[in-house]
């Protein structure tokens, strides 16, 4: 994790992993306590955490659109229902601290014990939680596995998959400066899928190991990696697909030399501005696509035209009005990326009405148009910094005639809160020390006026 | 039945279908998401070039035909699929001005013109999943009797890829600014670039095509490119 100066308060920072610790080590106490050792202390559940340090070891990424699948989970729900809280806590978190110690060598010893104490802390809280909520739940449950027991499994992964995601989530808000994600879209569109690819697993692990014991386990481990392995790869392929498209739409645009660093820039600051403005996670997502890819429609435009050093004639003008609705009809061909053709289509819009192609007003143009608007105005301003990246009909600006430019047209030719986000990004020093130095003078200013 | 066999059968058919799901599903979809985001890229150059809207999937849809029909192998079809959609990716760089000039070039226009297959190459080159594509659309315009360009590759030395694309290059190309579902003018471009038999085209990958294109139109095809290609 990287050190950043904390931007809510610095006691929440130095203490909260702290905190987080104690909490899981109070939680384990008690309920050690609570049972008899004969009960939490089981051989089965050794052979269960070996197994789990072995699958910790290979952790899964992310899912296009989020979905994660892990084996630690459904290993979790098994061990609540099979032996206890106390071992599913155990089996849970000694994984996940002794993958943070092995992996990412990188980091001194120190640092990786920490946070891999930190992520175990996490873990044992949210296994904690679920075991409680089980036994509570199946209190008074006759049978092994009947509907009530079901439903209190069921339960017990709600609310596991809900605690860890608040505890990472916060832990990502604080650490990272990570958005706070919205929990309940968290849930849907990440835990729920998640949890219905892995019950059944969960269920047919409870099964077999009450049927074969051990070697029931074994049995479902095989073909449980095999398909794990099958997803990891998947999921790399969609991966390759969207960067392919990318650096393929980037390649396209490079046949104007002045765009080269310039896309690439801008994809960084549209999602600073976006994540200022509360814009939902899912489009900040697709924001780099549309920085990335947003002038497109120029390779539909005579660069002797874009170039032209003379006034442009009406017929040229007429060419150069055409290049946003050119960009989103090749974009709109794309898959997965369909809100982006929209903000291309709009993103020479103008607050005042006065913008192409279609001359919308404020409050008719989405939020991410006016983000792309701003961001490329600015960068198209200031980009002088590599050779070649000029425009040649105009001289670049110094970054603070560039931000008066922004403020003067904030209403007009902006969407006045993007440009405010979007000075403030830069007086955070989102964009490089050169820039916010400039940026902090223009926030100080509207201060005082205020 | 018991509750317990219902939950078996029940996580049975979940696992059944998670691995169909990653198996089966899934490559297919990557597959056609792969296909789509190609096009929209070839739909930029036609945009550019003007006249040509739908050319790329002509030329995919006839270097598919082509490859299948000689029994390539199913990966290698669809190589030269996204090979022709990318092959004319480089005219980006290309001044518009030459790329939509009505008189004849000049022999420099010419010469700059030439240089796309070469920039659509180094442009495919750097995109690591489609580099092995490269080979391919750098020779798409060598001519078996070796008086093609950049290289002046002949014969079998140029890849059996480049010499389909080649033929469907030149095809697309004769259809420039033409209606597309027109049996008869299909027809017309074929008889246009069927003088290069032999010395532009190869032979065996020529035959193939008149074969395709003939059955096409003694069926009377009456769907449009759109509907064969989708």
């Amino acid at each position: 994790m990287r050190d950043i100066p904390p931007r809510w308060s610095s006691f929440l920072v130095r203490y909260y992993h702290r905190g987080i610790i104690l909490i899981a080590a109070g939680l384990a106490l008690v309920l050690m306590l609570s049972t008899p050792p004969a009960q939490w202390l089981p051989v089965g559940a050794m052979t269960i955490l070996l197994f789990a340090v072995a699958t910790e070891m290979l952790p899964v990424s992310l899912l296009h659109g989020g979905t994660q699948v892990t084996l630690g989970f459904p290993i979790v729900c098994t061990v609540i229902a099979m032996y206890g809280t106390v071992p599913a806590m155990a089996v849970d978190s000694l994984p996940t601290l002794l993958a943070g110690v092995l992996l990412n060598r990188s980091y001194p010893l120190r640092h990786r014990l920490r946070w891999g104490m930190f992520n175990a802390a996490q873990s044992a809280i949210s296994a904690g939680t679920a075991g409680i909520v089980y036994y509570w739940c199946s209190a008074g449950a006759t049978g092994f596995l009947t509907i009530h027991t079901l439903l209190a499994l069921t339960l017990a992964a709600v609310v596991y998959l809900m605690v860890n995601a608040l505890l990472v989530s916060v832990a990502g808000a604080l650490y990272n400066r990570e958005p706070l994600p919205n929990i309940w879209q968290y849930m849907l569109r990440i835990v729920l899928p998640t949890y219905i690819l892995v019950m059944p697993l969960s269920i047919l692990l409870i099964l077999l190991l009450r049927t074969y014991h051990v070697a029931g386990f074994i049995m479902v481990a095989v073909p449980f990696l095999a398909a794990r392995e099958c997803f990891r790869q998947r999921i790399q392929q969609i991966r390759n697909y969207r960067e392919t498209i990318r650096a393929l739409g980037l390649l396209v645009q490079h046949a104007h030399p002045y765009t080269s660093g310039h896309l690439q820039r801008a994809s960084q600051m549209a999602i600073s501005v976006a994540t200022r403005l509360g814009v939902p996670t899912r489009h900040i997502e697709l924001l780099p696509e549309a920085a990335a890819l947003h002038d497109l429609g120029k390779v539909g435009v005579d660069e002797a035209v874009l170039n032209k050093l003379t006034p442009l004639t009406e017929a040229d003008w007429q060419m150069i009005r055409s290049h946003p609705l050119k960009g989103a009809e090749i974009v709109s061909g794309i898959k997965h990326i369909e809100p982006v053709a929209l903000w291309i289509t709009l993103h020479h819009e103008r607050p005042d009405g006065k913008g192409y192609p279609f001359g919308l007003k404020l409050g008719e143009i989405p939020i991410e148009a006016h983000i792309i608007a701003v961001v490329d105005a600015f960068d198209a301003m200031v980009g002088d910094d590599e050779k070649g990246e000029q425009r040649p009909y105009r001289k670049p600006k110094t970054v603070p005639e560039a931000i008066a430019e922004l403020q003067k047209g904030a209403g007009t030719q902006f969407h006045p809160e993007v440009v405010r986000a979007f000075i403030d990004a830069l007086a955070a020093g989102e964009f490089g020390v050169e820039h916010a130095k400039h940026a902090v003078s223009a926030v100080a200013k509207r201060q005082a006026v205020a | 039945m018991s509750f317990t066999t219902f939950v078996y059968i029940v996580v049975m058919g979940s696992v059944a279908f998670l691995c169909y799901y990653a198996l089966l599903w899934l490559p297919g979809q990557i597959r056609r998401d792969y296909r789509q985001g190609l096009q929209a890229l070839a739909r930029a150059v036609e945009i550019r070039e003007h006249g040509t809207t739908g050319s790329a999937r002509l030329r995919a849809y006839y270097a598919t035909q082509i490859a299948g029909r000689l029994g390539l192998p199913v990966q290698m079809i669809r190589d030269i699929e996204f090979a022709a959609l990318l092959q004319e990716i480089g005219k980006v760089s290309i001044p518009y001005r030459i790329l939509n000039k009505e008189e004849p070039l000049t022999d420099d226009e010419e010469e700059v013109l030439k240089l796309h297959s070469v920039l659509s190459q180094r442009m495919v080159e750097q995109v690591p999943s489609l580099a092995r594509l490269a080979t391919f659309i750098r020779h798409h315009h060598e001519n078996w009797d070796g008086s093609g360009y950049p290289d002046g590759l002949r014969g079998e030395e140029i890849p059996l890829a480049s010499r389909i694309l080649h033929v469907v290059g030149d095809y697309a190309d004769a259809l420039r600014g033409k209606d597309l579902d027109n049996p008869s003018l299909r027809l017309q471009a074929v008889e246009q670039i069927a003088a290069g038999k032999g010395t532009r085209y190869d032979p065996r990958v020529w035959e193939v095509f008149q074969a395709i294109v003939r059955a096409e139109t003694s069926r009377q095809a009456s769907l449009s490119t759109h509907e064969r290609y989708a």
